[in-house]
């Protein structure tokens, strides 16, 4: 079994629901060939750097399969017979990252923030304690 | 003083050399205040961000206004990240999550 992280990139004229659905559906098509899906994480509606198709946007979404070399390579091939695909990228990966991408910590930057002072804070009150014990 | 009014022979050589001394040190010590910090790689050290494809703030310090990969003797970055960075930049732009020239 080997880890892949893939992000599918799909048209922008599709409903929100419909892209999620679709996606979904793959993942369900994976599972059938005995393929874990370790995460499924749809990043929305985004602007792309550049037009895509003639498309300034796009859909995302991140996979992280745990599968064997040719379930991913069968799933590699019908990917791009859905016309809702644009784009894809598999990557073989030897740990899967824990926690929402960098893309979801983006979206959420000014939270994630006041949450990584607090934990340094509470870095800073634990570590005279430790010295204390020893 | 008068530099003819020096002795010659190696009495001259020596005051010469103890003349210039400040001059000399002022020189090095101008060229002191202008050598660099030594750049340490912003991706070794224990608090250093992962090379990411998906980590497009990240991306985006190591590349110019352009859209170009910056060359490691500019970001300090090792050699080995900087082949890894160089990797995640290509990811990403294939994704459009970077652009290949910004215009």
């Amino acid at each position: 079994m080997s880890r892949y992280e893939t992000v599918i990139i799909y048209r922008p004229d599709l409903s929100s629901s419909q892209v999620e659905a679709t996606v979904a559906e793959a993942a369900e098509s994976l599972k059938k060939q005995g393929a874990t899906i370790v995460k499924n994480e749809f990043w929305g509606l985004r602007n792309t750097a550049f037009p895509i198709n003639d498309h300034k946007k796009a859909y995302y979404a991140l996979l992280h399969i745990e599968t064997t070399p040719a379930v991913m390579k069968e799933f590699e091939r019908l990917l791009p017979l859905n016309d809702a695909v644009m784009r894809f990228l598999t990557v073989a990966v030897e740990e899967f990252e824990q926690g929402p991408s960098a893309i979801l910590r983006e979206n959420s930057s000014n939270e994630d923030e006041l949450g990584d002072v607090e934990s340094l804070s509470v870095d800073l009150k634990t570590t005279p304690d430790e010295e204390v014990a020893a | 003083m008068k530099p003819s009014s020096r002795p010659v022979g190696t009495g001259s050589r020596n005051a010469s050399s103890t003349d210039r001394k400040p001059a000399a040190a002022s020189a090095f010590g101008n060229r002191k205040t202008f050598s660099r910090r030594r750049k340490s790689c912003p991706f070794s050290g224990p608090n250093a961000p992962a090379i990411d494809y998906k980590d497009v703030r990240m991306l985006q310090r190591f590349v110019t206004e352009r859209g170009k990969i910056m060359p490691k003797r500019i970001t300090g970055v090792s050699a080995k990240s900087q082949r890894a960075l160089s990797v995640a930049i290509k990811r990403a732009r294939f994704l459009g999550l970077l652009a290949y020239v910004n215009k």
